[in-house]
């Protein structure tokens, strides 16, 4: 298995960076730009997760002096939290939900040409998922969060991840035809 | 005691990430296996999901908006917004960064004429050809990435598409009776999957770009077809050569 366990944003980094050192600040942006990228790519449609990112990185510069606690969970949070304000702007301009926006995945170029049509798929199939269960795959399984990560970032019990863990690749599954029929 | 599903791909997963086999556990349970092996699969793939990269136009508007977000730190965020610009081209490298670009990116022209030097560089016909066909499932994926992107369906990358794949062809009198049929069967391959790609991509466009996709898909299918003819597939005459066509038996 792909192991992308987050490293941990070192700790005197964080305190210049809560400072407003500007380095300190730019280093960090540079740390978490791509994983933030990563999961409003998988979690949104892949044409949103740029300016959606770019939201977040705003939130990240504009809060980080008051973080405490994992930095992980924190930085999760707000992305979360970005997702549901986008999904909320977008239903009240009567547009059409996260859900339904949800597109094909963008192919790695160094990928196999094979490989394209599997990764759409894959983006397919999480775009139908409950949000709950589109949250936590891409948590757990694209961007490599553990369990006690995910509890800290969502407030799910160890318990409930697993039940949603399972119930969402069953899901995922049943979505690319691979599951048996319920 | 026989754990839940969900308990043992919890354990199995935990376990893969350590480096571990699932299979060690799922021997433990045979009677909860075959639920829970599919799923483990899965999570492979998705842990397999390649990274985006970011637009440059997007950095640079995330850059500027970082930058001027807070007046009182203007300064402070100018020069972090100009670190992180440098740290993320030195970081991802021009050469990669080539390798990625789509139509409308600042590298994109030095993606092509890449290319274009690897193929005058070449002197033999057949790497010629091979790098052809390269050049053609480029174009594609590029059409594909281009359109996740949001940039609709480039009609241009389509046509050099399908113009790649004939340039391919057109070598392809050229090379030894022995490896043109070998040959002919990767330009059938790559034909259906062309055509089998953009199928997919069809029922998410619009009725003007279904046409344009149509069309394309139409002549990949015929090229396909017209492979698997001349290589004598689906019960013609006998060759020499295995077809690798998908539609072959």
């Amino acid at each position: 298995m792909n192991e992308q366990k987050h490293d941990n944003v070192d700790a005197e980094l964080l305190r210049r960076a809560r400072g407003r050192d500007a380095d300190a600040l730019a280093a960090l942006c540079e740390q978490i730009y791509p994983k933030v990228l990563k999961y409003m790519y998988y979690r949104c449609r892949p044409d949103t997760a740029d300016d959606l990112t770019a939201e977040v990185m705003l939130r990240v510069v504009r809060g980080v002096e008051r973080q405490n606690g994992s930095f992980w969970a924190w930085l999760y949070r707000i992305a979360a939290n970005v997702v549901i304000d986008k999904a909320r702007s977008a239903k009240s301009r009567r547009e059409e939900t996260m859900d339904e926006q949800m597109l094909a995945q963008r192919p790695e170029v160094a990928s196999a040409p094979a490989a394209v049509g599997r990764h759409l798929d894959i983006q397919d199939a999480i775009g139908q998922l409950t949000d709950d269960q589109k949250e936590l795959v891409v948590l757990k399984f694209v961007q490599g969060l553990s369990n006690a990560e995910i509890g800290e970032a969502t407030g799910r019990t160890p318990e409930a991840i697993r039940a949603l863990q399972f119930r969402a690749l069953a899901a995922l599954r049943q979505i690319l035809g691979e599951g048996d029929k319920e | 005691m026989t754990p839940e599903p969900e308990e043992l791909l919890d354990q199995c997963i935990e376990h893969m990430r350590t480096g571990g086999d699932p299979e060690d556990i799922l021997r433990q349970h045979p009677d909860l296996a075959d639920e829970v092996r599919p799923l483990l699969g899965l999570t492979s793939e998705l842990a397999g999901l390649p990274d985006p990269r970011p637009s440059m136009p997007t950095l640079m508007r995330t850059l500027t908006r970082l930058a001027l977000r807070r007046p009182t730190s203007r300064r402070a965020l100018m020069r972090a917004a100009a670190v992180f610009l440098c740290v993320c081209l030195a970081g991802w490298g021009a050469v990669a960064a080539s390798a990625n670009a789509l139509p409308g990116d600042w590298l994109y022209s030095v993606k092509l004429l890449t290319e274009r030097a690897q193929f005058f560089l070449t002197v033999n016909n057949e790497a010629k050809a091979e790098l052809r066909i390269a050049f053609s499932e480029q174009r594609l994926t590029e059409m594909v990435r281009n359109y996740e992107r949001g940039g609709g369906i480039d009609k241009q990358l389509l046509r050099e598409m399908l113009d790649e794949a004939q340039d391919a062809l057109d070598i392809s009198p050229t090379l030894p009776e022995a490896r043109r049929g070998l040959f002919l069967s990767r330009v059938a391959y790559l034909s259906d999957f062309q055509k089998s790609t953009l199928e997919r991509l069809k029922e998410r466009v619009g009725e003007e770009e279904q046409q344009e996709l149509t069309r394309v898909i139409d002549a990949c299918g015929k090229r396909c077809e017209q492979m698997c003819r001349m290589m004598g597939c689906g019960g013609g005459a006998q060759r020499q050569w295995t077809c690798t066509c998908p539609k072959c038996p």
